[in-house]
């Protein structure tokens, strides 16, 4: 203490002297906080690493992503749109319903044929442009564990922007898109036809798809992962035909 | 409450003088409510000055009811006992074609006092007299106690009269000193309506509820004229805040703003502004309103801007659980959706399965304008964990299908979809759809492909038309 009082000129006074050096300090990191979020918005403060990742619920399918669970506040980019991409992501939207998280489909295409699961809202956009404002409403609202984007293409600034918001809101965000740049996360998937499960009729020829294999990827920065998963396939019933007299493929007369 | 009761037994037959008189009478009285069928006209004193309102309401029904307005108007002497005004001591018209008769008024605590004493008034003919008559406060029984029971309004069904003149009752002192069991038993539910008249006990509804103001802001100026949008937008603003901060006060949210802007020409523009979810945020307001102001153009200058909420509603604090996970962020959230119904209407959707064979017919898509959040589902798993389902394009797609046939029927091999050729590793199918009267048949034959790179799809093959369609994909 000596040695301190030593250095300390002889009218210091803490009270005067300290508290503005603080607001400096504490305006300037503030600034160069801003600075680094408008230049690099997916870039992630080690605080904000703290935050845990929102698990899918989907056992085989969080051992894929980093953490065990979709990334809050960073975006994850699902590269192929057709390899049942749709397929897990409904059911982790399903399954975070039932847990209690508020959940968003934003359908750009207007493609799904039906309902998501309950308790989830599903926007229908007029247009491509539409559903990036809504995304960017519903992101920045901060009140949804995992907000889905589907069949819209952004452009690298739409995807810059949606970056932002997504960072601002904090919640998990998944865009069905080619355009990966932004992204902290990118997943792929593709079909193995060769690992395809069939049933077979009378004659031996396919009959029906009983369950399909997919690869799916997972790859951040210096990190990927793959795992193949097996999902059962839903097929669509037509057995509501209205005219009786035309049989199907079946030789059921409806 | 101290109740005021005009009788005006020459009511004004026409629409136009019965509606200013109206008018003019809520100059003098906050609350006015006119009977014209009965001939009379309510006024609430409460808290003001009754008797200076009955006079002149009187003066004023006085001139109204005049066949040639003012020289033929009544004589209302002074009930103070002072002059008589000249005017109104003038005599009628004696060209008049009516016979006028002169109104009364009453002043009671009661409405029954009120009414009986105007009638009592209104009937004088001595014109020396007043034609106002007061019922002191507290008295409204012993001031109806010597009156006939037929004074009374609604007066005592007539096959009553028999019964209490049988056992002596003549006035409405002798039924009000019987007690309630008494008049039930002997008179039953008329002679107990009666007998709470004749005790000044009238509890009717004269007046309404008051329905409350609906937050409401102007801004008036005659220095400057406003003709940039910027600075309308900017007082709007300012309207806003007063606007909102009441709103929130009240606990309310407003559904439908009205702006109007009174512009230099004398004419005034109306621009009524609609928010999708009830709502008293300030943010959401300004966006709305800038969205509605952005296509108006005033014809002159704005020298007055006024903003009056025109629906409100309660702002729901909706009983969540503790353990809900959003219960923090619902009210951002729900702004959140008010803001994209703002976008567009219809952005969010509910679906509604129905049992059509069509798949693009399978699911009808309701939208859900009201902002609200859904309520959370049980916790339950999804059936079967993931699976691929059927996703449709928005209308199906024309393809170039190359078929074989296989036992007889027709199949697809491959298909062109104006991009690039698929080749199809297995084809499941037909099933036959069809269905539908005149216009609205269909016959569609379906086949589920499974593409070389592993892509389940939907063609089908329209019947009459004999074109092939891809109508979805599984994912």
């Amino acid at each position: 203490m000596p040695a301190l009082a030593r250095r300390l000129p002889a009218r210091f006074d803490p009270a005067s002297s300290a508290a503005p050096a603080l607001e400096v300090a504490s305006s300037r990191s503030e600034a160069l906080r801003r600075l680094l979020g408008e230049k690099f918005p997916d870039a992630v403060l080690l605080p904000d690493r703290a935050a845990e990742p929102i698990p899918t619920g989907l056992a085989v399918f969080d051992q894929l992503l980093p953490g065990g669970g979709l990334p809050r506040g960073r975006m994850t980019v699902w590269k192929s749109p057709i390899g049942g991409a749709t397929a897990l992501l409904r059911s982790s939207i399903h399954s975070l319903s039932s847990r209690g998280e508020r959940t968003c489909w934003i359908d750009g295409k207007c493609s799904l044929a039906t309902e998501i699961a309950a308790g989830t809202i599903l926007v229908r956009p007029a247009t491509e442009a539409l559903a990036l404002t809504a995304a960017e409403i519903l992101l920045r609202s901060g009140g949804f564990a995992l907000i889905v984007l589907s069949g819209v293409a952004p452009d690298q600034h739409g995807m810059l922007r949606l970056s932002r918001m997504v960072h601002e809101g904090g919640g998990a965000f998944v865009a069905l898109t080619e355009k990966s740049l932004t992204a902290s996360l990118r997943l792929t998937s593709r079909f193995l036809l060769d690992r395809f499960r069939w049933t077979t009729g009378p004659f031996g020829d396919v009959a029906a798809v009983e369950s399909v294999a997919l690869e799916v990827t997972a790859s951040a920065p210096g990190w990927s992962r793959s795992q193949v998963l097996t999902l059962p396939a839903r097929t669509h019933d037509f057995r509501l035909s209205l005219d009786p007299g035309l049989a199907d493929r079946r030789g059921d007369l409806g | 409450m101290t109740f005021v009761c005009l009788s005006i037994p020459a009511w004004p037959t026409d629409a136009a003088t019965s509606a200013e008189l109206i008018r003019r009478a809520l100059l003098l009285a906050p609350r006015i409510r006119a009977e014209p069928t009965a001939g009379r006209l309510w006024a609430d004193a409460r808290g003001l000055d009754s008797r200076r309102m009955a006079l002149g309401l009187l003066d004023l029904v006085a001139r109204s009811v005049s066949p040639a307005g003012e020289p033929g108007a009544p004589a209302v002497p002074d009930p103070v006992g002072g002059e008589p005004d000249p005017a109104a001591a003038a005599p009628a018209d004696p060209d008049a074609d009516f016979v006028l008769i002169a109104p009364g008024a009453g002043i009671a605590d009661t409405p029954i006092a009120a009414l009986v004493a105007s009638r009592r008034a209104a009937g004088r003919t001595d014109p020396a007299r007043r034609r106002l008559e007061i019922v002191p406060p507290g008295q409204d029984r012993a001031y109806l106690a010597p009156l006939d029971l037929g004074l009374l309004d609604p007066p005592p069904a007539p096959s009553l009269f028999p019964l209490l003149a049988g056992i002596g009752i003549e006035n409405c002192g002798d039924l009000a000193a019987l007690d309630l069991q008494s008049v039930e038993v002997r008179f039953g539910a008329e002679g107990v309506r009666v007998w709470r008249l004749a005790r000044a006990a009238d509890h009717r509804p004269v007046f309404g509820a008051r329905p409350r103001e609906l937050p409401n802001a102007m801004l008036e100026w005659v220095d400057y004229e406003l003709d940039r949008q910027e600075q309308v937008v900017f007082i709007v603003n300012s309207l806003l805040a007063t606007v909102t901060d009441e709103l929130l006060r009240r606990r309310q949210g407003a559904h439908t703003m009205v702006l109007e802007f009174a512009l230099a020409d004398r004419s005034v523009v109306e621009v009524p502004v609609r928010c999708s979810a009830a709502t008293a945020d300030r943010k959401t307001w300004l966006r709305v309103t800038r969205a509605a102001l952005e296509p108006v153009t005033f014809g002159a200058a704005v020298t007055r801007i006024g903003m009056r909420v025109a629906s409100a509603m309660p702002i729901a604090d909706r009983q969540v659980d503790l353990f809900d996970r959003g219960h923090a962020t619902a009210r951002a959230t729900e702004a959140a959706l008010a803001h994209l119904l703002d976008k567009q209407l219809d952005a969010v959707v509910v679906a509604e399965p129905e049992a059509h064979p069509l798949p693009e017919r399978r699911t009808r898509w309701r939208p859900d304008p009201t902002g609200q959040l859904p309520e959370p589902p049980l916790a339950v798993s999804e059936p079967g964990g993931p699976a691929l389902s059927i996703q449709l394009f928005a209308a199906p797609r024309p393809i170039d299908v190359r078929t074989v046939t296989r036992r007889g029927a027709v199949i697809p091999d491959r298909y062109y979809d104006g991009i690039r050729n698929y080749t199809l590793s297995a084809t499941l199918g037909p099933d036959r759809v069809s269905g539908g009267f005149g216009e609205a048949a269909f016959a569609r034959e379906y086949f589920q492909g499974v593409r070389a790179d592993g892509v389940m799809v939907l063609l089908f093959r329209d019947v009459p038309s004999d074109r092939w369609h891809l109508a979805g994909w599984w994912d």
